[in-house]
Formats: structure tokens, C-alpha cells, sequence
């Protein structure tokens, strides 16, 4: 209680955001050094530690929208942080801003972390590459499948699985019979996700597997590779997949899902 | 998905072949037709809170609770037992030994914000019903993930926004949609106050806390008890004000707006920010959002009420239930009710009911979801500072990458939706 009667009574200061314009245009432009001294502020921050240093990055963040020069200013010097001995803390943080305003310029960066021992580190990276269009990005975390482990691929297989990445389909179907149960529980989950041609017959295989908690996950990838399908217009082959799951012998919500399927546009009604 | 294919949706989950598994006998329980079984996850405050008016319906059977911190779960199974007077409820520690349980029919998440999405898409796999607590999700693709998980599963899915069960904010849509202030103009919100700060500094996990499990999606980080008491305070634990109050309010809006399948396409305003701390969230904030028909939503940290503006007048109700309106006359010819927010049986009683029926909950997913992606778009465009505009059919900024950017994270594995 006590932690907490300070954490209450901790002083409101409070920071107003500059707000941009009506057009959207920048209210006050600061010069390469200044992002320069504010990112290097940064590089021993730790958990706990003031944030205001952390504000001060976040603050210029905002200012910069819009202006190219001064966005790539900033993220050469997160690429240079993330390069660095910077604390995880640190590293986190960077991320955290990359997600948001990352370019093609701090993928290498990015991409090396995800070949880190320390899952943590692979997984900041992959918060930074969360939304970033660039093919780069998914060429990086192919990459990536086999550089890491553990709870690091877990999240390298998700992310890939998010941005469906049809050309890892291949190299994530080898991962599902991996013998780190988490890291092949992702494995199939992305499967469905992905929904190519070859996802579906692995995940059709993986249907008979001997191993109950593979049978499972693979039931679950299965019924979402069949909804992926409907809607992308494959509804023939969601179609094909809904009736297997509905005459089953799975569970009743399984094939409850696979009747709705069959019932909407992308099965019966066709 | 539009409103036809969610009434179509509506219509299959209607199709009376499911019935709850205790129904069938299943798991050795005995099969009343009319009881529903439910597993609670999450024992904090408002957990104890919503399992209390859950106990208080005649046909719910609670089996069993759940809870990262022993002393919570232990305790919530006291209550649960002295209820029932026996001491069958189970206090379970991973929320996996609750949704693979076949004699639990529903389960009522009311965890930490980060766990609402990741909870409802496990139990929606284990083929549960849910009641899940609000803000539902942290991103919009949270959202957009659930609505499609509950769609694929056919889960019978209730959003913890009371408020539209509750005759007080119901009998203000109706006027509204009604026309009795003319044509809506604005809709002014008031969040409150809100507050917490301090500095997470890392200290020992406490016996009898599996903080990896609390921390759940959340990006590592070492514990502290600011962390874990100020959760709602931090873009990495929690929502912050306008996802925590708004999925009431926008919810509500939207509702009499006749707009809960879409959403407004402008954001724009400022918030303060804590300059230091742990606290990262907006603390006060000063939004507008506007919909394309020009009707403007207007969100502040006044006090917690809502307010309609139309051509012919104006109808105000506060967090208590009290409606006031001008000209008065507005309010005339019918009993003016005043329910005060927390009542919730009538949302409870709704979620059964659809348990039963199979179809939608009056705060079915898509509903949440645009209601959450209103207050989403509105705390982006706080954190970039500026005007985001927002396209609610494809469900994408227009023209701002780093909005777009913002739709989603990634997820600390094992949990993802």
C-alpha cells in the first residue's frame, strides 16, 4: 500500500503536445543537433528512471511530421542506439518509436536484432516492424525463422502470420512439428492465418497427427484458413474445407463454425 | 462487415443446435435446462464486482475463478462458496484449466485491458460464451481479430458496456432517434478526472504473484507495484481514459446516432500528458471527432455525462441516471426513468438470454469494436498531435502512414488473437 500511496501522491506536472496547425504543418522545427543530443539522452534509460528524456525524443517525434530530413535525422540515431550497448529499456523504447515512424533505413537494425539470443531483444524488434509495409521487412523476418528461438520465433512466426506472409508458408510448416511446443503451437496458428494452397495441406495432415494438442491447433488453423479463403473469393476451397470440419468427428463449437461457414455466402449459399 | 452481414450472421447463430454443454449433461454435470455455468477470470475489484451481480441471476452457476494472484482467487472462491454455502467452486490459476473445463458454458473476463482480446479469442476457440469487460481491446486490430473470431466460432460475445441495457440511456436513444431535439447536431461526452503517476522502479515479484502472466501481451518489463497498480496508466499494461470511459460513451452515441457499424472520419484535439512517471496516457483531453453527416462528437474531462445538441433542443443525462432536457416538453407524456450506470442485470440478462437463442447480445462485437475504434482514433491522433482522418469502411487512416502504423502491435508470445 505503501508503493501505491506514493504512486498517488506523485506530483501532476503535466506536458501539453504542440499541436500542429490546421493544415497539419509543423509548429517548430528542431535542427539535426538538437535530435542528435535528445536521442543520446536516451541511451542509458533504464526501467523506473525518469521518462523525461524519453518525452523530450517523443516531443520532436511529433514536431518532425511531415519534414523527411528531420524524420530520417531521427531514426539515424535510433538505428545507431539499437546498434549499440543501449539498455534493453532503452532498445524498447526505440522500438516503440520505430513502430510508428520506421522506414526501409532501420530494417538492417532491426533485422540483426532478431537474430539476438535474448527474446526480448527479438521481440522489440518485431514491435517495430509491427505495420511496416516494406518487403524488406517480411524478407527480414524470413530471415529471421532461422536465426531465432524459443519465444523469439514464437513472435518472428506471428508477425509474419499477421502480415500474411504467403512465401514463409513453406519454411513456418517445418516449424510445426518443432519440438518447442510454443514455437510450433505459432506455427500452426499462422498457417491459418497465411491460408496458401500448401498451409491448407499441411494444416489437413497436421489434422492426424497422433500428438492431441497438434490436433487441436491444427482443427482451430484449419477453420480460420477456410474463413482466410472466403475472404479473399476462394469460396470453393473454403467451401471444401468447411464441410470436412462440419462432418467431422472435432468438437462441437469446431464444427458449429464450420455449419456458419457453410451457411454465409462462402459455402451452401453457393 | 456491413449490417447485412451481420444480420445474416444473426441469423445462423439463431439456428437452435447448440446448446450450452451442462445442458447436455456433459462433465458430469447435471443438466437443468435452464442453468448456465460460468468460470470467472479476472478477481480484482471489478471482477468481484460483475461476478456478484452474476451470482444474483437464478440460473447462473459459477464452477469456478481464476487469477494470476493466489490471495484474489482464493478469495473470490470464498465469496462464491459462502453464496452457494458449499465449497465446490475452484480457484484456478491459469485461465487454460478454466476454458478446457467442458462443464463451463460462459466465462466473464475481467482482467487487465492488455488480456480482454487475447481471453475472449482462447475462450471463443474453447468454445465458450463470454462476457467481457471493457475497453476490449488496445488496438483496432484487436478489434477488427475479435469481431472475426466470434464470427468464426459463433460465439454468443457481450462487451461490459451496461449502459445499453440500462432504461435510463435507453429511453434517451429512443427520444432521440425519435426526434424529439430535432436533427442531432453534437454529442458532447465527459470523461471525468483521471490520474496516478509514480516511477515503476523494479523491485522482487511478491509469493504468490505470476507477474509473467499479468504482464500477459504486454512488452517485458520488470516488476514494480506502480506497474501493477497503475496499469491503466501505461500504453503497454492499458487504455488509458478515453478507451476506458468511451466504450460507454461511444457506444452509447453511436446508438443514438444510428451509427454503431461505422464510425466518425475525423479526430482532432489535444490531451496533457504526464511530463514524468510511469504515466504515459493522457490525463485530461480535449477531442472532437466529426462524422461525414457533420454530427460532431465532442470528448472532454468534465464530469461523467452525455449530452445530445439537435436543431430543436437538447437532452443531457449523467453517469447517475438523471435526464434533464430542454424544452422540457421533451421529456413529457412518458415516465422519465433514472438507473443509475452501475446496474447491470439487464446486460447480464441479456447475454444469457443469447446464450440460449443464439443471437447477437446487444453489445456484440462489431458494435464494440466501432465504438472502441473511436476512442482508438481518438488517442492516436492525441500521441501524433495532430488531425488524423479516418475511412470507417476500410478501416484505414487516409493518407497517414504513422496512424497506420498504429492499428496494430505485436504481441509478447504465447498470446496473440
Amino acid at each position: 500500500m505503501k508503493h501505491l500511496y506514493n504512486a498517488l501522491n506523485f506530483p501532476m506536472a503535466t506536458f501539453l503536445y504542440p499541436a500542429a496547425d490546421a493544415a497539419g504543418s509543423v509548429v517548430s522545427v528542431p535542427a539535426e543537433a538538437k535530435i542528435k543530443a535528445a536521442v543520446a539522452a536516451i541511451r542509458g534509460h533504464d526501467y523506473g528512471q525518469s521518462r523525461k528524456p524519453l518525452r523530450a525524443v517523443e516531443n520532436l517525434i511529433n514536431q518532425t511530421h511531415g519534414n523527411a530530413k528531420l524524420r530520417a535525422a531521427i531514426e539515424e540515431e535510433f538505428v545507431k542506439v539499437l546498434e549499440s550497448e543501449a539498455t534493453l529499456a532503452c532498445k524498447q523504447f526505440v522500438c516503440q518509436k520505430l513502430w510508428i515512424i520506421g522506414t526501409r533505413a532501420s530494417v538492417p537494425a532491426l533485422a540483426e536484432m532478431l537474430g539476438s539470443a535474448n527474446s526480448r531483444v527479438v521481440e522489440a524488434a518485431c514491435y517495430a516492424l509491427s505495420r511496416h509495409p516494406s518487403p524488406a521487412v517480411s524478407s527480414a523476418l524470413r530471415n529471421g525463422l532461422n536465426k531465432s528461438q524459443g519465444s523469439g520465433l514464437a513472435a518472428v512466426i506471428d508477425l509474419l502470420a499477421d502480415r500474411r506472409d504467403s512465401q514463409s508458408a513453406g519454411a513456418i510448416a517445418k516449424l510445426t512439428r518443432s519440438a518447442d511446443a510454443p514455437v510450433a503451437d505459432a506455427a500452426i496458428a499462422a498457417l491459418g492465418k497465411i491460408a496458401t494452397e500448401n498451409a491448407a495441406k499441411v494444416l489437413a495432415d497436421l489434422r492426424k497427427s497422433d500428438s492431441p494438442r497438434c490436433r487441436i491447433a491444427a482443427n482451430h488453423a484449419y477453420l480460420q484458413c477456410a474463413q482466410e479463403l472466403e475472404a479473399r473469393g476462394k469460396f470453393a476451397r473454403a467451401k471444401s474445407i468447411y464441410e470436412r470440419l462440419a462432418a467431422s468427428g472435432e468438437p462441437e463449437h469446431i464444427r458449429r463454425g464450420a455449419r456458419i461457414g457453410l451457411t454465409r455466402r462462402g459455402g451452401g449459399g453457393r | 462487415m456491413n449490417r447485412r452481414d451481420f444480420l445474416r450472421l444473426g441469423a445462423v447463430l439463431a439456428a437452435p443446435y447448440i446448446v450450452p454443454s451442462s445442458v447436455l449433461g456433459r462433465g458430469g454435470a447435471v443438466p437443468p435446462s435452464e442453468r448456465v455455468t460460468l468460470g470467472a477470470i479476472g478477481c480484482g475489484g471489478r471482477g468481484k464486482s460483475d461476478l456478484r451481480d452474476f451470482l444474483n441471476e437464478k440460473d447462473v452457476r459459477c464452477l469456478a475463478v481464476c487469477d494470476c494472484w493466489a490471495e484474489r482467487r482464493n478469495r473470490m472462491k470464498a465469496m462464491v462458496d459462502a453464496h452457494y454455502g458449499n465449497k465446490d467452486c475452484v480457484a484456478h490459476r491459469f485461465h487454460e484449466e478454466v476454458l478446457g473445463r467442458d462443464d463451463i458454458d460462459v466465462v466473464l473476463i475481467a482482467t487487465g485491458d492488455r488480456w480482454h482480446a487475447v481471453l475472449s479469442t482462447l475462450a471463443a476457440k474453447a468454445g465458450k460464451d463470454i462476457y467481457c469487460e471493457k475497453p476490449s481491446t488496445l488496438t483496432i486490430a484487436e478489434g477488427r481479430a475479435l469481431v472475426e473470431t466470434t464470427k468464426r466460432y459463433g460465439t454468443v460475445w457481450q462487451c461490459g458496456t451496461q449502459r445499453h441495457s440500462n432504461d435510463a440511456f435507453r429511453f434517451v436513444v429512443e427520444l432521440i432517434r425519435g426526434g424529439k431535439i430535432g436533427k442531432l447536431r453534437t454529442i458532447t461526452t465527459g470523461f471525468g478526472g483521471w490520474g496516478g503517476n509514480g516511477f515503476a522502479t523494479p523491485e522482487p515479484v511478491p509469493n504468490g504473484f505470476d507477474y509473467d502472466r499479468w504482464l500477459g501481451q504486454a512488452p517485458w518489463a520488470p516488476y514494480s507495484p506502480v506497474r501493477v497498480n497503475l496499469w491503466r496508466n501505461n500504453w503497454d499494461t492499458g487504455a488509458g481514459v478515453i478507451p476506458d470511459m468511451g466504450a460507454h460513451y461511444f457506444d452509447f452515441a453511436q446508438w443514438a446516432h444510428d451509427s454503431e457499424l461505422t464510425g466518425p472520419t475525423e479526430f482532432q484535439g489535444e490531451g496533457e500528458f504526464p511530463e514524468d512517471g510511469f504515466a504515459n496516457v493522457p490525463f485530461t483531453i480535449n477531442v472532437e471527432a466529426r462524422y461525414a453527416d457533420g454530427v460532431r462528437v465532442l470528448m472532454n474531462s468534465g464530469p461523467k455525462t452525455v449530452r445530445f445538441d439537435g436543431d430543436e433542443g437538447w437532452i443531457h443525462i449523467t453517469d447517475a441516471g438523471e435526464i434533464t432536457a430542454k424544452p422540457k416538453s421533451i421529456l413529457e407524456g412518458r415516465p422519465v426513468p433514472s438507473v443509475h450506470w452501475s446496474y447491470m442485470a439487464g446486460h447480464i440478462r441479456n447475454l444469457l438470454d443469447c446464450v440460449r437463442s443464439r443471437k447477437l447480445t446487444v453489445s456484440h462485437p462489431e458494435i464494440a469494436h466501432r465504438a472502441h475504434t473511436i476512442a482508438h482514433c481518438a488517442d492516436i491522433s492525441l500521441r501524433l498531435g495532430r488531425k488524423v482522418r479516418w475511412n470507417p469502411e476500410a478501416e484505414r487512416f487516409v493518407g497517414d502512414d504513422d496512424a497506420n502504423n498504429m492499428l496494430s502491435r505485436t504481441m509478447r508470445p504465447p498470446w496473440r488473437v
